[in-house]
């Protein structure tokens, strides 16, 4: 017994710099110290300084009481947080690896002017100020509830009448969703799901950037009426852009006291796309990794902190107001989503100016959207588009001259209203595998028919290995957790077809 | 409780309402693939897997069975076609997640053998490369990430039900990888070695060192028995091959559930260890006994012979006999150990009484002594309510007790509790693991518990906050604890324990304003010569709030050793009898006719007492049963110069402890994995145990040597069986009413009282708490409960100019007590391997320390060497170590102060310095 062991000393714990712990200081005295208050203080420590060391995420955990552990899974399920990365980088300055701009640039490119999510769009002019915001008759609707309390069931029926679906894909009513929240009784929660992470997708951010006041006034609305007393706003962690525009706006309406009672909190993603899913956007908010929860229960049952939780996203909260009368108006291009049959499509990839294009009705052919985004680039053939982003839909050339009404009738799924346009001698299955790629690096990682799944179909469509993934496409989508590997699934089932009719 | 009824794979099944699909279809008999999920307590479906889907009638999604409870008339095909088909997939896709060399490494786990039974093509989807060997830097785990196929059941057994919180699944999409904190490796990292992980690893990813290899041995049988490291009665399943143990699991007990800590998992390589007592022995003529020899393990053997039982047990009995009559009973003592069966104690105690006729009996529950101010409270000497209860709690306070070192599992209950809601009042100068995790966290001065206590008492009192009701009709001396703690306003103690005023303030409230709350205390509260003055205050704080008697709300002193609760019952104490029996005519009357002889008179001595008369002559003769008093007792080289000072000491352990040193017979035990009994942990639960091993060479059963030493000195047939002893003990001892032998093998397990109403009537009347785990809905077996005056001494030696740091002892998480069973254990002495005394970080760097300098620990009493090491945990000016190490051994410095009522020794405080090498 009592062998002496050459074990090393226990080793004190790196300690963070003076300015490190400024900055947490800083965020902690204002996002206070639960576990919810931990992604929002590590992206502060990274707008501070480049990115999270280890001694100020031990530091971050000592004030949060978090384990070590518990802390790192948060650091580095989000790859926002750029943990152990402390080179700074300017916001934007990221090269952008979606498929539109590797399509663009190549893989090899230095250039940094495509940037992640920005699809060489540059941002809209200055946002509708709050006061011209007011003018145009802003923010009336909530000031009538809150008077006139007895006025809640009137909206509630006009809701109910405008037979609003949500827009993030799944298509579901959102009066019914509303209902749901209701049920469930309880302190219900209201978040607008602005993680906008689908490639090629850029509506919710036009919106933004044009009217952030109309949405805020769909969720203050929303809290009203299903009597949520907080709104978290989930704010994609690369439009940066939009951080101060927000961080005004909510500091507008708390200034006029609009809806003193309700509590606007602006939180940040942890930067990947799946922060966006509901569940996953929940499971970030309360400082845990961005991984989705199976449903049942529903966020509208027990979500955020087990409360009820309404999510909806931007582009939902906008299109509501027409619910209670908001109307178009002419200086305002975005408010042409007031008009329930309207599309707003992010159009990109090989035409000379991308961007937001609004249709409509559903009687044109996709092909008109190349008009209004300037053409094809200069020396490109139509080769086809990508609808609906990572897990959409590749359609041919020939499909892009048929009435959108038919396509969608044949099955096609507009999803985030997402176009990449790509040129006739662009690659369709190089096009599939980046997309596939994009599923496999995006993917929470947690189960693994989407996480292996993904891997191996981006693997397998690089490679033109197309034999044998039938079953694995069916895999996918029938024991995925979440809409992301089931849409996985779904998509690789898809594609396969178009690509052995190719080869 | 409702009860829905579902057809799985056409066989109808009733469940519980809540109960998941795959564990109603397992409880049928029906084994549903699965991978990341895990039956026991504490586990939540993760789901992550994705093995277990399967269709259900009406649902358009496959859906996991692991986490679909049944719903009524609910139809489950686990073997339809797109069930098989998809679940064929998704083994094929996990499967590619293992390399090849890895899959060789580990071809018998659970995962291969889904492999196989879902006719998967393993290799379809090709195979991760290997990229390294399988992490072996860590003594009793190695870490396989070839091996892992991302499913978190390991993290949810660190998070969620071990709640260590050191498993991470860090990173995301296909970089999702299992690490340690923030990627640290095992070893480097907080791990406890609970061993929580490696017992469900699906793959092998996590293993236990013993089956990581490339030869592991062929397991031979396994059976249960209850791990005897600590008072929580883990029952823990014990792998043999050829003779030995290869490794422990945790079975499911009623305290553990499948749970263990790093000493219920890794602590079992004492049993064979080749230091192992196998033979009598008897102290060769020229060898002498030298009061300044200190000698441990194989160097104590060279001074003794070996002898037959006949031989040994000859001489070990006639040198009390010749002292028993030459100079009456009260020249010998038995000193007993909380780690034998209540058998082993209940006979010991008798033989005392019977055959050596003496009053001085005690045991090393003496050392801890957290029951007697709350049997002087509430005439009850167990906890009133045991610590899974904590889970209805809303607030729990925990004063001077760390049960994440010292009682781990018990820790994970309670830190599941909190978890999911219960707010917990900690209250330690050391800022221990759970402090993370408290509401409030009161880090006072050492040896400030009383002035702390008396404040909050004061805030709720002052503030109307008490049960007034409660004040009134069950409790005794309220005016008197009134007038006692006026002077403790929230200013005055936050001067005397550097807590501030508000938080006192704040956490007095709290407890007082809840709907039911715990209180647990421990060594920290005890080991002081105030010792029982702390318990009596945290005693009065809980009573008048009225927290006892409801589910959630009663007093839980966490008690230490396997077998404290029961081998108190049994009466192995020098003040009462069998049972907490007073020692008085009557009570005397009712054992003199039960067992045909007359008793000694009056209370005896107490263990230290007993050493004290021994080197003063008084006791001469002295009779240790598995206790260390060498190494435990405070003060050793005083402690040695009484050992060498008895004319006769007989000594009956399993090893040659310290205290064989100065033994003239040595008697080789049975460890209690080796022979059959009963033992009673902290919650009250009687646990039956049978031989795992035979004892080795001619060791034997406590007991039934103690009957043989006995019957020598005149008094024969003590006990003839387990079944005879168990149930005469219980037949004697009220708390055991209704309980017997047969019961025992039958249940397995049984809390008591179990007939909590009659359980007390023939000791004291007007006690009627009702069929349930919370004890005292109604009254208090003393009536109402008193609320004691304190004795009010203070800390014996402060620190001084010459003396100036405060030296504190306890233990540490790897080893049990004196060390004798798990520094024998490779893994544990791997982890922990010598003794560190912890400085205050500043201290540490005023003080110029360097972890690879050795310093000299000093007191009053002795020197001691150790190396230092920063801990910002300990507050300035106060020193810790950690008792069990034989190399350093704290107990040189400690000092020989007892508190008057418990007997306990001020093991938690007294002045010391450090020197430089």
């Amino acid at each position: 017994m009592a062998t002496k062991h050459n074990r090393p000393a226990p080793k004190r714990q790196p300690q963070p710099t003076p300015a490190e712990i400024i900055t947490v200081e800083e965020a902690v005295a204002r996002l206070g110290t639960s576990r919810d208050a931990l992604l929002e203080t590590l992206l502060n420590i990274r707008d501070a300084h480049g990115g999270v060391s280890e001694a100020a995420l031990l530091y971050v955990a000592r004030l949060l009481r978090l384990s070590p552990a518990e802390a790192y899974e948060v650091a580095t399920a989000s790859p926002a947080v750029n943990y152990e990365v402390t080179s700074r980088r300017q916001a934007g300055d990221v090269c952008c690896d979606s498929v539109v701009c590797v399509m663009l640039r190549g893989t090899d490119s230095g250039d940094h002017a495509f940037c992640k999510g920005h699809c060489r769009i540059a941002a809209t002019s200055q946002p509708r100020s709050f006061d011209a915001f007011r003018k145009a008759g802003g923010y009336t609707t909530v000031e009538q509830l809150l008077m006139f309390p007895a006025s809640r069931e009137e909206i509630l029926d006009r809701v109910a009448n405008s037979r609003i679906v949500g827009r993030a894909g799944v298509g579901y009513p959102v009066y019914q969703k509303w209902q749901n929240l209701m049920a469930a009784g309880g302190d219900p929660v209201v978040i607008v799901n602005a993680n906008e992470g689908e490639i090629a997708t850029f509506k919710d951010r036009t919106i933004l950037e044009s009217d952030p006041h109309a949405v805020l006034e769909a969720a203050l609305v929303a809290a009203l009426i299903t009597g949520a007393r907080t709104i978290f706003f989930y704010l994609k962690d690369d439009y940066s852009h939009l951080h101060p525009v927000l961080l005004n706006a909510i500091d507008a309406v708390a200034r006029a006291a609009i809806a003193p009672d309700i509590c606007i909190h602006l939180r940040r993603s942890g930067g990947a796309y799946i922060c966006g899913e509901e569940t996953a956007l929940i499971s970030s908010l309360e400082g845990y990794p961005a991984r989705p929860r199976e449903r049942p229960p529903f966020p509208t049952d027990h979500g955020y902190m087990g409360r009820p939780t309404l999510v909806h996203n931007v582009e939902t909260f906008y299109r509501l107001r027409a619910a209670w009368g908001a109307r178009m108006e002419p200086d305002i291009a975005v408010s042409g989503l007031l008009d329930p049959t309207a599309t707003l499509f992010s159009v990109s990839g090989r035409v000379r100016r991308p961007g937001p294009v609004l249709v409509s009705g559903m009687q044109q052919p996709l092909a008109t959207l190349l008009d209004a985004a300037g053409g094809l680039e200069d020396g490109h053939e139509l080769g086809g588009m990508v609808i609906g982003g990572s897990a959409g839909t590749i359609i041919r050339s020939h499909q892009c001259f048929v009435r959108l009404a038919d396509l969608i009738a044949n099955g096609l799924r507009l999803g985030t209203g997402s176009v990449i346009v790509f040129g006739a001698n662009d690659d369709k299955r190089w096009i599939a595998a980046q997309m596939a790629s994009f599923l496999a690096r995006e993917n929470c990682g947690q189960c693994s028919p989407c996480r292996i799944g993904s891997q191996m179909s981006a693997r397998a469509l690089a490679d033109g290995q197309l034999d044998g993934l039938d079953d694995l496409a069916s895999a996918m989508s029938e024991a995925s957790i979440c809409g992301l590997g089931k849409s996985a699934g779904r998509f690789l089932a898809g594609v396969l077809p178009l690509l052995r009719e190719n080869h | 409780m409702s009860v829905v009824t579902a057809v799985i794979d056409g066989i109808s099944i009733s469940a519980k309402k809540g109960t998941s699909v795959l564990r109603a279809a397992q409880a049928a008999g029906l084994n549903l693939p699965y991978l990341c999920a895990c039956e026991r307590e504490g586990y939540k479906p993760i789901a992550a897997c994705r093995t277990c889907l399967v269709e259900v009638g009406g649902r358009d999604e496959l859906v996991p069975a692991c986490r679909q409870p049944v719903e009524h008339d609910m139809v489950v095909y686990s073997e339809s076609e797109r069930a098989v088909q998809t679940r064929r997939v998704v083994v094929e896709l996990l499967s590619s997640e293992m390399s090849a060399e890895a899959v060789h490494r580990h071809s018998e786990s659970r995962f291969q053998k889904l492999i196989s039974r879902v006719e998967a093509d393993a290799t379809r989807f090709g195979r991760r490369a290997d990229t390294a060997e399988p992490d072996r830097r860590h003594p009793g785990i190695v870490v396989d990430s070839d091996a892992c196929i991302r499913c978190g059941l390991c993290r949810s057994a660190c998070q969620d039900v071990q709640v260590n919180s050191v498993i991470a699944l860090a990173g995301h999409g296909d970089g999702i990888h299992v690490t340690f904190d923030t990627g640290k490796t095992m070893a480097e990292s907080n791990c406890v070695t609970c061993g929580e992980c490696a017992q469900v690893c699906p793959t092998g990813a996590i293993k236990q060192a013993a089956l990581a290899t490339d030869t592991p041995a062929k397991i031979d049988h396994s059976s249960e028995t209850v791990c005897p490291f600590c008072s929580v009665g883990c029952r823990v399943n014990l792998n043999i091959a050829n003779d030995r143990v290869v490794y422990a699991e945790g079975a499911d007990g009623p305290a553990n559930h499948g749970r263990l800590c790093v000493k219920g998992r890794f602590g079992f390589d004492y049993l064979r260890h080749p230091d192992r007592l196998t033979v009598p022995l008897i102290r060769r003529d020229d060898a002498p006994k030298d009061p300044s020899h200190n000698l441990h393990g194989a160097d104590i053997l060279k001074l003794f012979r070996p002898a037959t039982w006949d031989e040994a047990l000859d001489r070990a009995a006639t040198g009390f006999r010749e002292l028993r009559d030459s100079l009456g009973g009260d020249s010998l003592a038995v000193l007993g150990s909380a780690k034998g069966s209540n058998e082993d104690a209940y006979i010991l105690q008798k033989a005392a009484r019977t055959a050596f006729r003496t009053a001085h009996i005690d045991h090393c529950t003496r050392l801890c002594s957290s029951v007697p101010p709350l049997a002087e409270a509430t005439g009850f000497s167990a906890v009133t309510i045991p610590i899974e209860q904590i889970a209805f709690a809303d607030v729990a306070l925990m004063v001077g007790s760390n049960p994440d070192v010292n009682h781990p599992v018990g820790a994970s209950v309670i830190k599941n509790a909190v978890r999911h809601g219960t707010k917990l009042i900690l209250v330690d100068p050391y800022q221990q693991s759970l402090s993370r995790l408290a509401t409030h966290y009161l880090q006072l001065s050492p040896g400030t518990d009383v002035a702390l206590l008396s404040a909050m008492t004061r805030v709720v009192t002052s503030e109307g906050l008490y049960d007034a009701d409660f004040v009134r009709q069950r409790l005794e001396g309220f005016d008197e604890l009134l007038e006692r703690i006026e002077p403790y306003t929230p200013d005055v103690a936050a001067a005397v324990c550097g807590v501030s005023a508000e938080t006192i303030v704040q956490a007095a409230r709290l407890f007082a304003k809840a709907s039911a709350a715990m209180c647990f205390w421990g060594m920290g509260a005890s080991q002081h010569v105030h010792g029982a003055d702390n318990i009596r205050a945290v005693i009065a704080f809980a009573l008048v709030c009225g927290q006892v008697g409801r589910p959630g709300a009663g007093l839980h002193p966490l008690r230490g050793q396997n077998n404290v609760q029961g081998s108190c019952d049994a009466g192995l104490g020098p003040s009462y009898l069998p049972g907490y029996r007073p020692i008085v005519e009557e009570q005397r009357a009712l054992f003199e006719g039960l067992w045909g002889t007359s008793l000694p008179e009056g209370p005896g001595l107490s263990t230290i007492e007993i050493m004290n008369a021994a080197r003063a002559r008084r006791v001469k003769g002295l009779y240790v049963v598995g206790g260390n008093p060498s190494m435990a007792n405070p003060d050793l080289a005083a402690t040695r110069e009484a050992l060498a000072k008895l004319d006769h000491l007989v000594v009956q352990d399993i090893f040659p402890t310290e205290t064989a040193a100065f033994a003239d017979v040595i008697l080789p035990a049975a460890a209690l994995a080796e022979r059959s009994g009963t033992v009673t942990n902290t919650d009250r639960i009687v646990q039956l145990v049978e031989p795992v091993l035979p004892p080795p060479g001619q060791a034997r059963e406590d007991w039934t040597i103690t009957s043989s030493i006995a019957e020598r000195l005149g008094v024969s047939s003590l006990g003839h069986t387990h079944e005879s002893i168990f149930d005469e003990m219980a037949s004697v001892v009220p708390v055991l009413n209704g309980l017997s032998w047969s019961k025992l093998k039958a249940e397995r397990h049984v809390r008591y009282p179990i007939h909590p109403a009659e359980a007390m009537t023939d000791v004291s009347s007007g006690f009627d708490a009702g069929l349930q785990d919370s004890l005292f809905a109604e009254a208090f077996p003393c009536g109402k409960a008193r609320i004691s005056p304190l004795h009010g001494l203070q800390p014996i030696e402060p620190p001084d100019a010459e003396f100036p740091l405060i030296l504190v002892t306890g233990r540490v998480r790897e080893h049990w007590h004196t060390g004798s069973m798990t520094r024998r254990a490779d893994v544990l002495d791997a982890l922990a391997p010598e003794a560190l005394v912890h400085v205050n970080s500043a201290d540490f760097d005023r003080l110029g320390l360097s972890a690879e300098q050795m310093v000299s620990v000093e007191t009053r009493r002795g020197v001691i060497s150790a190396r230092p090491v920063a801990d910002e945990k300990l507050q300035a000016g106060v020193i810790w170590m950690a008792m069990s190490f034989v190399e350093s051994a704290v107990n040189e410095l400690t000092i020989n102060k007892l508190d008057n009522y418990t007997r306990v020794p001020e093991y938690k405080f007294c002045s010391a310095r450090i020197v430089s090498a």
